[in-house]
């Protein structure tokens, strides 16, 4: 169910990425401050974005979850962030790269994307270790929704504040979006759509995983009784929701209950 | 703003191009690192979905038992 | 609504007085922690954004001490079941705690701003008292309304005293942005000048839509 469209999607993400990655390389032209080195800019910047709106969307999947109280959106929201935290990582990784190339450090703090990723980052970072730490799954997804709605409100708040506070302290200087002249705002549209597919790819395709396994799990507890929730393949617990149906959900918590 | 950035070099192509490079390394080795998670995930799927047809051939599982886990009538394996 | 917070606030702040737990323990925290700045930076007297800066954070630090303490009574010793047997609306319970951790800041602050004004600041009191006033009413509301949803988050999960303050410190950073840029002026030497109100606005506005929030959401965590 969560597999279906995956080979179209798949598909157009390679295809739009390609594109990118041509446009980005032999049509953009080079600018004229900072010469090759921008070029970073393409990858950097739509990994940004992409990465704060899987962290609002996280957010907004998990007021879906408080409202229906379907496990499935609580799945969706972890995965979500899940992803944006990997994207968060590339964020700050190129980020710093391309510090390093302008400025000569592996980090500068008067540009603010890159702060307010980091501060995001660590508020992300303790996402898993919430879930780790509640035992009852119901408790857990829904402790673990009420954390990404606040942090999901977060992210524009703080990115705003950071913003704010190295403004008429030094220019930005690895930054500027606006006024790009027309083959750089087509080049970066480009790279924007094909990072967004790629998370759309990627988010889809950790579902389907999941869903496979959680059926797999439930299926395993048909076929051989109590005795199947000894976990053959799970080296450790692991914080990512596990059931996706409400019913299956009731029947891990009595599991969890008897001791299991 | 525009005299701030007059002073910063435009690196040559040559230095410029290890970075760039590396940026984009970066972009490539994460998704490499996923396909590779999602690879041994599969190996792990099949082979537990190998287990549970051998689990399923070995205990009879009666036409309509679904959701009827009565371990009292569980036949015992032949 | 109104009488059951105040019943429970009461109750909170009847307990903090006969048990002392939370309060002094901040006190003397905030105290200490300026010696220790002092060691650490090397320096008998600050002004300016050092200033700001060595204030807020170690009010910071002190609140999360604070936060640490606020839920685990009604944790371990039954409090929240005895609260959702009443017929009560639950968010009664988010304000009275919420105000108690208002409360137990504008004590802290009470003996840390004379205490740092005493060890370490180079303006005097009365100079920058008027305008460090409504900065600190500020961030105190925000740390408040974050500090009790994130207690209430991590009160019932194994590592509460680790996870609280690492939920706590990044949604707290834009509290610790407004509040030292705009005390920043108030503490230096020289010219009397106000809190820019960019600021004070920044940190209203934040104070409000975490309040909003937290008020949302505490709901959902009291369920069981």
């Amino acid at each position: 169910m969560y597999g279906k469209g995956l080979r179209a999607l798949s598909i157009s993400t390679a295809a739009v990425m390609t594109a990118a990655l041509g446009l980005v390389f032999f049509y953009a032209p080079l600018e004229a401050e900072q010469g090759f080195l921008q070029k970073i800019f393409y990858v950097h910047v739509p990994l940004a974005i992409v990465s704060l709106c899987g962290f609002v969307a996280g957010g907004i999947m998990a007021i879906q979850h408080l409202r229906t109280r379907d496990p499935a959106w609580d799945m969706r929201s972890y995965v979500a962030i899940h992803m944006s935290l990997i994207f968060g990582v590339g964020t700050l990784i190129t980020g710093s790269i391309w510090a390093k190339g302008s400025w000569g450090h592996w980090w500068v703090w008067n540009e603010p994307t890159l702060v307010s990723f980091l501060i995001v980052f660590l508020l992300y970072a303790t996402y898993q270790p919430l879930r780790f730490a509640i035992e009852d799954p119901e408790r857990q997804a829904r402790y673990a929704s009420v954390f990404a709605i606040t942090a999901g409100a977060f992210v524009p708040l703080n990115f705003i504040a950071v913003r704010m506070s190295t403004a008429y302290v030094h220019p930005r200087v690895l930054g500027a979006t606006s006024n790009l002249p027309g083959p750089m705002a087509l080049t970066f549209v480009v790279a924007l759509a094909g990072i967004a597919l790629l998370y759309t790819t990627l988010f889809r395709y950790e579902l389907t995983a999941k869903h496979a396994r959680a059926q797999l799990r439930a299926l395993r507890r048909r076929l051989a009784g109590d005795d199947a929730l000894v976990s053959v393949s799970r080296r450790g617990r692991s914080a990512a929701p596990t059931t996706l149906h409400p019913a299956a959900m009731m029947t891990a918590r009595g599991a969890g209950r008897d001791g299991l | 703003m525009a005299g701030v950035l007059a002073q910063l070099p435009a690196l040559p192509l040559h230095e410029a191009g290890k970075y760039v490079a590396g940026a984009y390394v970066v972009l490539f080795a994460l998704v490499l690192i996923y396909v590779a998670i999602m690879a041994i995930r599969l190996g792990r799927i099949e082979r537990e979905l190998g287990e549970l047809l051998e689990l399923s051939e070995r205990t009879p599982v009666a036409a309509g038992v679904v959701g009827d886990a009565d371990p009292a009538r569980a036949e015992p394996p032949v | 609504m109104r009488r059951t917070v105040g019943a429970l606030l009461r109750k909170e702040l009847l307990v903090e007085l006969r048990t002392l737990e939370s309060v002094p323990g901040m006190s003397l925290f905030a105290v200490t922690t300026f010696v220790v700045f002092h060691f650490a930076l090397n320096r008998n007297v600050v002004e300016g954004d050092l200033a700001a800066g060595i204030l807020w954070v170690t009010l910071l630090f002190a609140a999360i001490l604070g936060v640490n303490r606020l839920f685990v009574a009604d944790a371990e010793e039954g409090g929240f079941d005895g609260f959702l047997l009443a017929p009560v609306d639950r968010s009664a319970m988010l304000l009275a705690k919420a105000l108690t951790l208002l409360i137990y800041l504008l004590v802290l602050e009470l003996v840390a701003v004379p205490a740092f004004a005493l060890l370490l600041l180079g303006p005097s009191l009365g100079h920058v008292l008027p305008g460090l006033v409504g900065v600190l009413a500020l961030g105190d509301l925000g740390v408040a309304a974050i500090g009790t949803l994130v207690a209430a988050l991590a009160v019932r999960t194994r590592a509460r005293d680790l996870l609280g303050p690492l939920l706590a410190l990044p949604l707290l950073v834009p509290i610790v942005i407004g509040g030292a840029r705009a005390s920043t002026p108030v503490l230096s030497m020289g010219h009397h000048a106000g809190p820019p109100s960019r600021w004070l606005l920044t940190l209203g506005l934040y104070d409000l839509v975490f309040g909003l929030i937290a008020y949302a959401l505490f709901d959902f965590l009291l369920e069981d």
